[in-house]
């Protein structure tokens, strides 16, 4: 199957925040998300599995938190999470599914 | 010995076919769809738990009663505990409990998220309860459940 991941965000939901805040980060990917039970219509076969497995998010190369998806997620899965801010740096988020295709995507914290 | 030897081959070639068929289906088997039942996914996400608070207080949720669409149900916990070195929520479970694969999304957290929250959507086929189950680092489990009504089912 053809498919190229392009497009996903990570980004925090607030500009102004200083070291020791909590601030709500969202992530969120371009995917199909299908189930493997859905019919296509144009083909009428069964679509298989596609889904992604994971995300997980490194702060400063660092494991911070990790979130396993099923395919009972909605597609173009997203996610809202708290991270403490301890410092500059970088944000990364790295997507897995189940082809085995990655995509990553990074923003810069610059706490005022 | 004609009829033995034709019952000899005839099992060869059955046998053949059948390890053939076993070989294909285990090639696309990565992709095929799996049924995961809720009392299974319930199961393991309980799973080595010393306590479990059914409807706790500590768990503030938040999904619409009725949406509109079941493909994109949007779902907030918010858990009221303390985020330290030794005091932790360490995984937050989402589950639906009346769709093919009753399993949405597992987060593992750690101190360093600073705050028990998760936002996310989830799929939902019908009308049903979604249950939100939240474990300590120390193995105390909170859940909370919500009934949800959907007019349009997202499993299609």
């Amino acid at each position: 199957m053809k498919f190229s991941w392009r497009r996903g965000v990570i980004k925090p939901l607030r500009n102004n925040y200083k070291i020791g805040d909590v601030v709500i980060f969202q992530a969120i990917t371009i995917h199909p998300m299908d189930t493997g039970f859905q019919k296509d219509k144009s083909t009428g076969r069964v679509k298989p599995r596609f889904f992604v497995k994971r995300l997980d998010i490194l702060y400063n190369d660092k494991k911070v938190c990790s979130f396993d998806f099923e395919v009972s997620s909605s597609p173009n899965p997203k996610v809202k999470f708290p991270l403490k801010i301890t410092s500059a740096g970088k944000v990364k988020a790295v997507w897995k599914d189940n082809m085995g295709n990655t995509f990553t995507k990074s923003v810069t914290i610059n706490p005022k | 010995m004609e009829r033995r030897e034709f019952l000899h081959y005839s099992t060869l070639a059955f046998g053949s076919v059948l390890l053939g068929g076993v070989r294909l289906y285990a090639q696309d088997e990565a992709n095929e769809a799996i049924e995961l039942p809720f009392e299974e996914a319930y199961a393991e996400a309980t799973k080595g738990a010393k306590k479990i608070i059914k409807n706790a207080k500590e768990m503030n949720l938040d999904i619409p009663s009725a949406p509109e669409n079941g493909l994109v149900v949007p779902v907030e916990v918010e858990i009221d505990y303390p985020m330290q070195k030794d005091r932790y929520i360490k995984e937050i479970v989402v589950m639906p409990t009346k769709n093919k694969v009753n399993l949405a999304l597992t987060a593992h957290y750690t101190p360093a998220n600073g705050k028990a929250y998760l936002a996310t959507h989830i799929k939902l086929g019908g009308t049903q309860e979604v249950v939100v189950v939240a474990r300590t680092n120390d193995d105390v489990i909170f859940e909370k459940r919500k009934k949800v009504k959907v007019a349009l089912g997202g499993c299609g």
